[in-house]
């Protein structure tokens, strides 16, 4: 093929004298270009890491989470019903004198449950 | 020691065995490089770096594909980033060459320095994407299937970017055996696309 008679033409070239010594001469330094780099990376990341977790600890913690009393405040009251059996409490009392105390139901209206 | 035992040593950062690969390899390299960036200098540079980057990453070479590939693919990859960061491509004007370069003529004797001179520029006109499975395959003899596997590209874009690299070279070095300057150059570079 004619493209390819004509690429013979072109002059071939070869490495120069002690091309081998150059680049195992290059070697040291680029190990230890290689490592400094690693060891930059690790510290970045770790450090970016802690920017990101103390951002995420802050934020949940300053933005998100309420003061107590207005999260109480916000906490729907809830109704504990509880029947008492005056009989039992009366049997359980201990041996000492006992004190034996009368509820009084003042409301005709309302349930015979303690509300808390 | 065969190329896979060596670079196996080298793998292990065995320094006297990468020296013995580089024996092997370095004319090969800097040929390669220099045909395809047209500077000695520049491809000396490279072919180092070429080799810096196998010692550094041996481990990442697998046996299944030749070691004189992957190589070859480390060397295309810096040669081609290499044209790309070049802002300034030499164009000179044949108007302006002594009369001995102006035009091509095709004397089968001894190297004529026209069509050789002419050749040259071609080849730097021509876009890397061309570039490289042409200078591949008619300077450094590799197959299709090799040079498939250097530029990481099916063996049908291989034949066809080797096809048409070969036509715009031709393309070029007729306009230059007429006295044209290479006017299809820009062209070349820009719509290159396979």
């Amino acid at each position: 093929m004619e493209e390819r008679n004509i690429f013979d033409r072109l002059e071939r070239v070869g490495a120069p004298e002690g091309f081998e010594a150059r680049v195992l001469a290059e070697l040291p330094r680029r190990k230890e270009r290689r490592s400094h780099a690693l060891r930059t990376y690790r510290y970045a990341f770790a450090g970016a890491t802690a920017v990101l977790l103390a951002t995420f600890v802050l934020v949940n913690v300053l933005v998100f989470r309420k003061p107590e009393a207005a999260r109480m405040a916000a906490m729907e009251t809830v109704q504990v019903m509880e029947t008492m059996d005056y009989s039992t409490e009366v049997h359980n009392a201990s041996y000492e004198p006992r004190t034996v105390y009368i509820l009084e139901q003042v409301s005709e209206a309302s349930p015979q449950e303690i509300t808390y | 020691m065969d190329e896979q035992e060596l670079i196996s040593h080298v793998q292990e950062g065995d320094e006297a065995a990468f020296a013995k690969l580089m024996g092997l390899y370095k004319n090969r390299i800097v040929n390669y490089l220099y045909q395809f960036t047209g500077d000695y200098q520049k491809a000396v540079e490279l072919s180092q770096e070429t080799f810096l980057r196998v010692y550094f990453k041996a481990d990442k070479y697998k046996p299944i594909a030749p070691l004189s590939s992957w190589i070859y693919t480390i060397a295309s990859n810096l040669a081609k980033t290499e044209v790309k960061k070049r802002r300034k491509m030499a164009t000179v004007s044949l108007d302006d060459l002594p009369n001995s370069f102006n035009a091509g003529t095709y004397s089968e004797d001894p190297p004529d320095p026209g069509l050789i001179r002419n050749l040259r520029e071609a080849l730097d006109a021509l876009h890397p994407r061309y570039r490289v499975p042409v200078v591949l395959k008619d300077m450094e003899g590799f197959s299709q299937e090799e040079i498939a596997r250097i530029i990481k590209r099916p063996i049908g874009t291989v034949k066809a970017r080797i096809s048409r690299g070969r036509e715009y070279l031709k393309k070029m070095l007729e306009n230059a055996a007429h006295g044209d300057t290479y006017a299809s150059k820009n062209e070349v570079r820009e719509h290159g696309r396979a």
